[in-house]
């Protein structure tokens, strides 16, 4: 019997370019296929020309289904529409209530600040946003000694609705609000029904101001050591910081459950690198947040590091064994990887590369992807028995393998020889830190132990059956 | 590189007091005014001499935030010794000693030496905690104190130094079990008993140590 079959083939692919975007999109911009854009990203990241429009879709800031003004992203020539479409009044609706959250929890500040407070006491500029030469500012009181009640919260949070917030400055919250034109009177009304709405969407939370001063006073630590060595965030009162320091604050005011963790900033750092602009990389950092807040809780983190451990002793049960003897088995050092997506391991255009590829999802074991290799294997095995079908157990896949555990695990192959000599943590910590990494070398380890995984799986769920074996024929699916 | 003994450190203390920079200063003998904020843990290591031995220092630098402190606590775990540090210009972080000291002593063994550094004595103009508060908070809880500026480098050797040559005293007197790993103190290689061509350091027992 020969293999009709061809195993799926790793190999990466090139940047995704504005031409590959442009054949996804209809005349309309949408994007008619996002499997396809899902794998093109996989396969080999986005060219950086077209990473703002690709991100929107893939961090969820406009639908795939919303329509344009502006389609052709390949030429010069954009058509262009009359009047706004989807993903235009979404730009609207998002810059206004980024807007006025910042605006809630400005007003909160003042309305708990004491009496003579400066700004920098209330919270609400930062040290490094202002002129202090000779050093004598003083750091703000800490606010978090008195107590304050639930129901002065309350009615420091009503107070505070019922201020009346300024009008939005589009132009410098949105990089691509100038291409809206707002000036038509029936615009001017929806504006201010959209303006409505975005209040009443802020009323809905209400803040707590003592755990957002605690959460102020880290985000003013990390915003001035936030990847200074890139031009972007470089400088002395570099209007950037500002636009940092907005983002975390406002999410951390409005997600009380998730608030801010170390590690953030870095992740914000790339969106705004990208976006260049407040209010899409806002959302987009918070829609990405919302969908791994739990890997930013000790419990998300400690588990996710457990199933490193759990993966590499079905992939590599000698270079675990070896570990745990010496008491590394629990393989705290993945830590930094996991958290910020291996983005210190990288310069940071690859770490962008690596952040989009993950973030594509194309490859996971709830994915079409790992189906059909699975199906491939079931393929195989029936072609071996001559059209004998065999039953089987479920798959027992544990979808909570992501790709990126994958990830680890090729990376800790890539060092085995050295984790192999081993015996304790500072060992390992000098192994991993000088670890030189190809990135599209890792990934290609890591798609092959992803297959290899989905593999290993159907052929242990054959192992957990009796199946009726066929006259003359011995199964032979240890191979 | 060969050593007689290697002590383990730990840096606590809270965010943005300036650990990873005491660690480079004392590592690379360079300050970065701008250092990337740690994530876990990162690790440092350097040799000094103390009476004519080579000691190799093991520092793990933690982070200062509270999530994830019980995956920077693992590495409290056989720390012979720990620099706490604080930031002279912000009260709130001399405020915070006391929960570090509890969780320092609750999770790492109870002869650890404790340093308290109060950092960033360089900005002088912006102290918010008195030199005398500092020596104060040492006494009552029995630490030894230094104020140190990573960014000058003063006092940086000496408080990395000063713990380690705390750490010797310990073991001369019969303190530190030096066979026990979990003490953070382990003996070089070339002076392990089980080096034939050496003098056993365990032979002059955990009374004295005379051997070395």
């Amino acid at each position: 019997v020969t293999d009709s079959l061809p195993t799926p083939v790793c190999r990466r692919g090139t940047p995704m370019s504005k031409e590959d975007l442009g054949e996804l999109l209809d005349k309309d911009g949408r994007l008619v296929d996002e499997h396809a854009l899902r794998k093109a990203v996989f396969m080999g990241g986005v060219d950086p020309s077209v990473r703002k429009q690709v991100w929107q879709f893939l961090f969820g800031l406009y639908p795939c289904s919303s329509t344009t003004r502006y389609i052709n992203y390949a030429s010069e020539l954009s058509l262009v529409f009359s009047t706004l479409r989807e993903r235009e009044v979404l730009l609207l609706d998002y810059i206004m209530k980024y807007h006025e959250q910042i605006s809630r929890w400005k007003t909160m500040l003042m309305l708990n600040a004491k009496p003579g407070a400066s700004l920098l006491q209330q919270g609400l500029v930062a040290r490094y946003q202002i002129e202090d030469s000779n050093n004598e500012l003083r750091s703000p009181e800490d606010m978090l000694e008195d107590p304050i009640s639930e129901y002065e919260m309350l009615e420091k949070n009503m107070m505070a609705g019922k201020m009346r917030s300024g009008k939005p400055d589009f132009n410098s919250l949105s990089k691509n609000f100038h291409a809206i034109d707002i000036s038509s009177p029936e615009m001017q009304q929806k504006m201010d029904f959209m303006k409505i709405q975005a209040q009443v969407y802020v009323n809905r939370q209400k803040i707590d101001v003592k755990s957002l001063w605690s959460h102020i006073r880290v985000i003013d630590k990390d915003v001035p050591r936030t990847d200074r060595d890139l031009d972007y965030f470089k400088g002395a009162m570099n209007p950037t910081l500002t636009v940092l320091r907005n983002i975390l604050i406002t999410f951390s005011a409005f997600n009380s459950d998730i608030g801010y963790a170390q590690g953030m900033n870095d992740i914000l750092a790339q969106f705004l690198v990208v976006f260049d602009s407040e209010v899409e990389a806002y959302w987009c950092f918070s829609n990405y947040m919302k969908k791994i807040q739990r890997e930013f809780t000790e419990d998300g983190m400690v588990n996710k590091i457990s199933l490193v451990a759990l993966l590499l002793q079905e992939m590599d049960p000698a270079l675990y064994e070896h570990l745990k003897a010496n008491d590394l088995g629990d393989l705290l050092f993945c830590h930094r990887w996991l958290l910020l997506g291996f983005k210190r391991e990288f310069k940071f255009m690859d770490s962008l590369r690596c952040f989009e590829i993950l973030s594509s999802h194309h490859l996971e074991l709830t994915s079409m992807e790992a189906d059909k290799a699975r199906r491939h294997e079931l393929q195989k095995e029936f072609e071996h028995l001559r059209g004998v079908q065999r039953s089987t157990a479920p798959t027992d896949t544990d979808t909570e393998y992501t790709f990126e555990l994958f990830m680890c695990i090729a990376l800790l192959q890539k060092a085995r020889s050295d984790l192999m000599e081993c015996t304790d943590t500072a060992m390992v910590f000098s192994i991993i830190n000088q670890l030189e990494i190809n990135l599209d070398d890792i990934l290609l380890k890591s798609a092959e132990l992803f297959y290899f995984y989905c593999k290993k799986t159907v052929e242990d769920s054959f192992l957990l059956v009796d199946a009726p074996k066929p006259q003359g024929l011995k199964p032979n699916y240890k191979r | 590189m060969s050593y007689a003994y290697l002590f383990k450190y730990i840096i606590i203390g809270d965010t943005g007091v300036g650990k990873s920079c005491l660690l480079l200063q004392f590592t690379d003998k360079r300050f970065q005014p701008v250092h990337d904020l740690t994530i876990g843990v990162e690790f440092g290591a350097r040799m000094i001499t103390i009476d004519g031995k080579q000691i190799k220092l093991q520092i793990w630098d933690t982070a200062g935030q509270e999530s994830f402190r019980s995956i920077t606590r693992s590495y409290y775990r056989g720390a012979a010794g720990a620099l706490l540090v604080y930031d002279i210009t912000r009260r709130d972080t001399f405020n915070h000693l006391t929960t570090w000291l509890e969780d320092a002593r609750q999770h790492s063994n109870s002869n650890m030496v404790i340093m308290l550094i109060g950092n960033k004595s360089d900005l002088e103009a912006r102290r918010d905690v008195k030199k005398e508060e500092g020596e104060a908070f040492a006494r009552e809880h029995g630490l030894i104190f230094m104020e140190t500026s990573a960014k000058t480098a003063a006092n940086v050797e000496e408080a990395f130094i000063n713990t380690a040559k705390e750490i010797y005293q310990k073991i001369q007197d019969g303190v530190f079990d030096i066979n026990n790993e979990a003490n953070g103190i382990k003996i070089g290689p070339q002076h392990s008993p089980s080096n034939p061509n050496m003098p056993s350091p365990a032979g002059g027992g955990s009374q004295g140590g005379g051997c070395c």
